[in-house]
Order: C-alpha cells, then structure tokens, then sequence
C-alpha cells in the first residue's frame, strides 16, 4: 500500500527505480525471499528439462549426459499405451473442473447467506476438515468405504447388482475420483470467493433491498458480478493445470483393473521413472505435459481477454 | 509517526529475512581427511527401518562397534533419511564426491553396475584381490555366487549378501488356518480338488468372505495354484530356455481355475484393491483362510497378534495335479537378494580403497560371519554344544524388544550386509514349531531349476528392455485381473497373449535368454 500512494504515475526509468529503492527499501528486502524462491525452486531447476532430450545418468550429469535427440519422445509417442493415457489425463481433468469448479462457488455463496454466525463457523469448519488430512489417509479412508463391505461399496452394490470393491469397477472410479475431490477441497477453494465476497460493498445490497430485491435477485445481480473477476482468473489458472491429474491420488487409488479408464500421463510417468529409472524418458513426458498445459492457458487467456476483457495478463 | 512504522517494517523484513535464511541453514559436515596412518573410513548405507527405531547411526550398534575394534579400522557411518534412500542415492552421485564405501542396490542403478564402473563411480574389486582374502576363496569355492556377483565384462562390483545355505532361500509360500482344517475334519489339502474342498468348506462352514485372500502380486511371489498347471508366474527358466508364464501353455488354465474360484466366491471379492494391510487383518480376523507370507512376517507375526489360543496356522505344500507329486515352482530367492543393503561397493575415487576392502572383507572372515550373524559372544549369543544360540537377550528381551529389532543391534543377518548369512540363524529365528514345519513344506519344489537367476542386461539394451518390460508387465497384470474377474472373457486369452507379443514380449526374452547364455558361460 505504501508503494502505491508514494509512486507517481509515470515511474519508469532507473532514476525513478532508484528513488523508489530508497524509499521503499526495507519493502523490497522482504519481497527478496519470495524473488529467491521463485528463482531457486522455480527457475532454476528448469534447466533440468533438458534431460528429457538426454540419456541422463547421474554421474555426468545435466549436462555432461550424451544428447539423445528426440529419442525420447518419439518412444512415448510410439507407446501402446500412449492414446489411453492422453484421453485419460484429459476426461479426467475436464470433469473435475467441471464439478470440482463450480461448487466451491456455490458453497461461499451459501456460506454467504447464512445469518447465523455460529452455524457458518461450524459449516465453514467442517467442510475445511478434510483439507487437513494427508491424502494417503484420505484414499485409505476412501478405499475401505467403497470396499465389497464398506458403506458406500455395500449399498452401491446392493442396488446396481454388482460385487467387489468399488474401485474394482470401471465405471466407478471417475465418480469417486470427482466426488472423493470435492469432498477433499471444496471448503478451502471456497475461502477465497469468501474473502472476495466480503469486499462487496454492503450499501448496494442496502439500495437493492430498497428497490425490493430478493435474494436471488441481490445474488445474481450484485453477489456475482462483483467476485466474477476472482471466477475468471481461478478458472484460467484451472485450466492451465488441466494436464496436471494429481498422480498420487490415482496411484493410491487405482489397481490393475481399472487401469483402462484410470491410468493418466503423470502415474506412466511415475512408474516409468520410479520403477524403471529412466529419468530421461519420464522427463520427455512431464515436459510434453507442461507444453499442453501452457498452451491451454495461453489459449483460455486470450479467450477471456477478448470475451470478458480481462485476463492474467 | 511515520518514522517509527517504517523501523517496525525494517525489523519485520529483517526477521523475515532471517527466518528464509536460517531454514535452508547448511549443515557442512567436516570433511575428514585421513592423514597418513590413520585407519578410518566413510560408509554410506542405509540404515534398516528396524535399527532406526533405536539408534539414528549404524556404528552405535554393539555389533558395529565390535567390528570396529576387531578389524581395528575407524567407520563413519552415512545414513539418508528413511524412506529417501534412491533419491539421496542419485543426489550422491551426481554430487561427485563419495565416501570410500557406497552400499546400495547397485544392480538398480541406470545402464547396471558395469556402467557405475565404467563411468569410475565404483572399482572393480578384482584390482584389490590381496586386501580380501576371505572373500575371494569364498567366490572360488562358490561357483554360483562368483557367476552372480561379476557383470558380463568379468567386472566384480560389489561385496554381496550371500545366503549361506540352500535351505534360506525358501522363506514363504502359502499359509492355511490349520484349527479350521482340524475342525471340519480335513487333511491339508495338496491336489487343486482338494484345495477347491477346502476353500468351499471355509466358505461355507466358517462363513468366511474371502477364503483365499490374495492379490495378483501375492500369487506371483509364490507361483501357488500356476505350479499345478506347469507354468511359473512371470519370468522363470524352464529346460535353459527363459519364459513369460502368461504367454505359456497352461496359464490359461490357471486363469480358468481362479476365475471359477472368484465367480464362487472363493477368491477374495476385492481381490484387485487387496493390498497387504488388509490380507493381514482378513487372516487374523477370519475373513481368511488361506493367504501368502513369510516364515517371519508372516507365521511368526500373525502368531503373536493370534486372537485366541485355539488360532493354529501353517505352511501349505504348493498345489499340485496329482496326489503326491512335488510341485515344479514355488516361491525361492537368488542367493544374492537384490535389496539396499546386499552390495557394498568400493568407491573409485576413494584414497583408502586398500582399507575398505580389508573391512568389507572382514564379513566373510570366520569371526566376522560369527560377529555378523549372532553378534558378541557372551552377550547375545552363547556357545552350547558347539552350536551358537542366542541368548534371553535377543529372544526374550528384557526391554521388551521384538527379536527382529533385537536381533538388528547385533547382527546384519536380519536384513543384509555384507557378510554370509548363517543357516543357524533362521534355525533359531524361526522358533514356533509352526515356523519351522512351514520352512520344510516351503523348501519342497523344483523351484531350483526354474529360478532365474539375476541378469546383467547389456548397456545398450537397458533403457529398451525398461520401457518394453514395462509395457508388457503393466499390460499383463490388467488383463490377468480382467480375466480372473470375469470383465475379460477367457475366449480372449488367445488375442491377449497376441499383443503381449506386439508389445515387445519376444524381444524381452530375447534379450534375457543371451543375458542368460551370458550368465553360463562366465
């Protein structure tokens, strides 16, 4: 805040940088870790891709392994199982973001509404719980409930005339990845539209009741428009991690069975580099991942740009 | 005012600047640099979930410490944090500064051990043959034991884990609820009919929901019920020549049979999700009557958790076509196992290669297969008759210590190290007469002429047997659960079989039958 009143508008050229330095030097050394950070962990090790064009062994290192062309790449593209894991990836982030998305908005919009101050401590409290808990755990728990016996897998089962585990099943295991998820996230994302939210301006809602507005009303015409800025960027930012299905859940959950509809780019990946050493290989494909992912956002970006006039950049 | 806010953000910055700095804190060890005279080594191994529990360094141990004296050679041990130990490993090397000994699974690492040597991470020990003495008579005596130990270019990589006698390499196979065969009246089952009797009778008189609780895995580690049928599970030997059990003959009938049994509900329904944790509870609970383990961690621990006295288990003979014939597989280890702790390697650039090997070499001296196996004379174990036998400290101990946790203060036969194993102590580790009566069942099969053993790929061939094996595999497992459950129909054994061959299976055994050729002919 205080760089924002001390600035003038025209703040270009190193003079300006400088005078702005000096005053606002103590601001600039805490933003120091955050710059490191970005560098040391962000930047820095992308160099590491190269490997992905590589024949990396450890002993010579990034840059002392023998090139391998596109080697790489041309054996995943070749991969029988190349198609499956790329659909895979695919269906299951879209429909993640298509339910996973949605609904912690709903939620803050729900939480929003409530008048009762500790019923909406209890509900915001309750729903964060899950976010706490170790995702191992949370598969392990997710595993016994739809086991032949568990809860969920015994009903289920009752009424679709089916047997076994749930996760035994094809058709089962995006809605338990999906609605495992929204269990798992759904209040934490819903923190961020609740702090939007509480940055509306409460005298347009006092001039709406007056005008005899509803509740529906006030939320469709106020509520949303105001946190629609918040929605667009997270939703770029979702789709810009499209490719990147969170391996370690599927690879907590899935079995040989069901690999048809639940192997995705990231577990061949894991299995390929943990089980088999092959960095150079595993790398081709988290590299071929980030590629997709970049472009999606590139492309929702200019989408949003040019339909919403707004955007990342 | 103002003034003051601003020192306050000063403060803030430097404080948070501190924090940022003081977590990535480096903890620079003394690199010690041994002057001349002075015995003293670095050896990085990683040390066993069970010795962690009580010491955080391996030379704290009274087994370690003894070494030490004995051989008169000063270690500093290097652990990787539990649960870290391949990627610390690859941190290691590319780090370009090892410690004198590395003790890892070297046959892991990427392009095979030949490869750590050629690219002078490690040292071909035939060059430090006088400084092992005990060691090297050991490898001629052992014709075996040498053929695993050199990669194909006759390179000698490391100071193994020997498995001292025949009769530890058999160490599990499948394990039956005998109180449950007592009760309905029932001989131990060993034809297939026999096993279907019995498994229906556990199914229907103890109202058991999974009366054999295993998954895919499980049955591969023992090769149960694909024995009976002539094929092995996996890669295995038959008559010199290397195979891939499901692309085999008989297989289907194996799948055939396990997919009746699961139809019947004689397989465990979760069959595919089963892991470890719950066969376990499924045995100790009765959900089970039959599940795979070990002398150890199966029999012995299922026997101490034992929810009441009458619970009685034992080890199952593999099953077999006709009444009285040895089953040809069974579960079996190489003599060498390929763990983290079973290949010492001496470091190439290391300026004490002479010492390391003296100290490594010590394991396979007489004292130091007493030292390594049973510990310090007088303490943990004493001599009766000639034979050593663990004393009250390591099989009843006073402080209330498991025998694996006691036994890995003293010994490395627990786990591995580089040393050979002794036949008397599984004697004495497998203590119940359940323990042992399985060990005899279990070391029944002709499982000696299927195993194979472990194969030095060539350099060239790593990368693409890797990626073929893992296709292969991973195609494999899918279709045998499909199978086995009913999703896939055995009609299409046939056009599955076809694609594991489109998918590089003749290529991978090409590869591993000259590896193997390669294996016979050191």
């Amino acid at each position: 805040m205080l760089v924002k009143t001390k600035m003038t508008k025209e703040s270009k050229g190193l003079l300006e940088w400088r005078k702005d330095f000096k005053r606002n030097w103590s601001l600039y050394l805490m933003f120091l870790p955050v710059l490191l950070f970005y560098i040391l962990f962000c930047y820095k090790p992308m160099y590491g891709a190269l490997i992905a064009f590589k024949n990396y062994t450890p002993k010579l290192g990034f840059m002392g392994s023998p090139w391998a062309g596109f080697e790489n790449f041309r054996m995943f593209f070749d991969s029988p199982d190349f198609i499956r894991v790329f659909f895979n990836t695919i269906k299951i982030s879209c429909a993640s973001l298509l339910f996973s998305f949605p609904l912690p908005i709903i939620l803050a919009l729900l939480i929003n509404e409530i008048r009762n101050k500790r019923f909406k401590k209890f509900v915001q409290t309750a729903s964060y719980l899950p976010h706490f808990i170790s995702l191992v755990v949370i598969c392990g728990m997710i595993k016994t409930f739809v086991a032949s016996d568990g809860f969920v897998g015994y009903f289920v089962n009752q009424l679709g005339g089916t047997s076994g585990s749930l996760l035994q099943q094809e058709d089962k295991f995006l809605p338990i990845y999906i609605i495992s998820g929204i269990w798992q996230t759904i209040g934490w994302d819903s923190i961020i539209y609740l702090a939007a939210l509480s940055g509306v301006d409460v005298e347009q809602y006092e001039a709406a009741e007056i005008d005899g507005a509803g509740r529906f009303r006030k939320m469709f015409s106020i509520t949303l428009p105001s946190i629609s800025n918040t929605i667009i960027i997270l939703f770029i930012l979702a789709v810009g991690k499209i490719m990147n299905v969170g391996y370690e859940k599927i690879i907590l959950l899935y079995n040989p069975t069901i690999y048809n509809v639940s192997d995705v780019i990231s577990s061949y990946t894991y299995r390929m580099g943990f089980e088999t050493q092959n960095w150079g290989y595993s790398s081709a494909v988290g590299l071929f991942n980030s590629v997709i992912n970049l472009v999606l956002l590139l492309m929702t970006n200019r989408i949003s740009n040019k339909y919403a006039g707004m955007g990342l950049w | 005012m103002k003034l003051k806010n601003k020192k306050i953000m000063t403060l803030f910055a430097l404080t948070v600047l501190i924090a940022a700095f003081g977590l990535t804190g480096c903890d620079t060890a003394d690199e010690a640099a041994n002057t001349d005279g002075e015995r003293k080594l670095t050896y990085w191994t990683s040390l066993t979930s069970t010795a962690s529990s009580l010491v955080t360094n391996l030379g704290d141990t009274p087994m370690m410490q003894k070494a030490q004296e004995m051989t008169g050679i000063d270690v500093e041990f290097i652990h990787p944090p539990q649960g870290q130990v391949n990627e610390k490993f690859n941190i290691l090397i590319a780090s370009g500064e090892y410690p004198d000994i590395i003790q890892y699974r070297w046959t892991s690492y990427p392009g095979g051990p030949q490869k750590a040597i050629n690219e002078k991470i490690i040292v071909d020990l035939n060059t430090l043959k006088e400084d092992a003495p005990n060691f090297f008579s050991y490898l001629e005596k052992h014709d075996e034991v040498r053929k695993l130990s050199l990669t194909d270019s006759g390179a000698l990589f490391s100071f193994p884990f020997i498995r001292g006698d025949e009769s530890l390499l058999y160490s599990s196979g499948l394990i039956i609820r005998q109180d449950w065969l007592d009760e309905l009246g029932l001989a131990m089952p060993e034809t297939i009919e026999e096993w279907e009797t019995v498994l229906t009778a556990f199914r229907d008189k103890k109202n058991c929901k999974a009366p054999l609780s295993m998954n895919i895995g499980h049955f591969g580690q023992v090769h149960a019920f694909a024995g009976a049928y002539g094929v092995g599970i996996g890669y295995y030997l038959d008559n010199g020549q290397v195979k891939y059990g499901m692309a085999e003959d008989g297989y289907k009938d194996f799948l055939t049979l396990l997919n009746k049994w699961y139809d019947e509900g004689l397989l465990d329904q979760d069959f595919s999700t089963l892991d470890s944790t719950t066969m376990d509870a499924n045995i100790l609970n009765g959900n089970a009557g039959v599940v795979q383990g070990s002398i150890g961690n199966g029999i012995g621990r299922y026997m101490n958790a034992a929810p009441d006295d009458t619970y009685q288990l034992a080890g199952a003979p593999y099953p077999v076509r006709n009444k009285g014939e040895v089953c040809e597989f069974g579960a079996m280890n190489t003599i060498i196992p390929l763990m983290n702790n079973a290949f010492a390697a001496i470091s190439a650039d290391s300026k004490n290669q002479q010492l390391a090997a003296q100290f490594l070499d010590f394991g396979y001296s007489q004292e130091g297969q007493m030292l390594y196996n049973f510990g310090i004379e007088g303490e943990s174990y004493e001599m009766i008759d000639g034979y050593p036998t663990y004393t009250d400290l390591i099989t009843n101990n006073p402080e209330g210590l498991s025998m694996s946790s006691a036994l890995s203060m003293y010994t490395y036969a627990y786990d591995a190290g580089p040393t050979i194993q002794d036949k008397r102590y599984m004697e004495q580790y497998a203590s119940l007469p359940e323990q042992k009566e399985a060990w005899a069942t279990w070391s029944t099969s002709n499982m000696a002429n299927h195993l194979l053993p472990y194969l030095y790929v060539k350099d060239d061939e790593v990368n693409e047997l890797a990626n073929l094996s893992n296709s292969v595999e991973t195609y494999a497992n899918e279709m045998t659960t499909k199978l086995i459950m009913g999703i896939e129909p055995l009609e299409n054994y046939d056009s599955i079989v076809e694609e594991l061959n489109n998918r590089g299976l003749g290529r991978i055994l090409e590869m591993k039958q000259a590896a193997y050729e390669r294996y016979l002919n050191k």
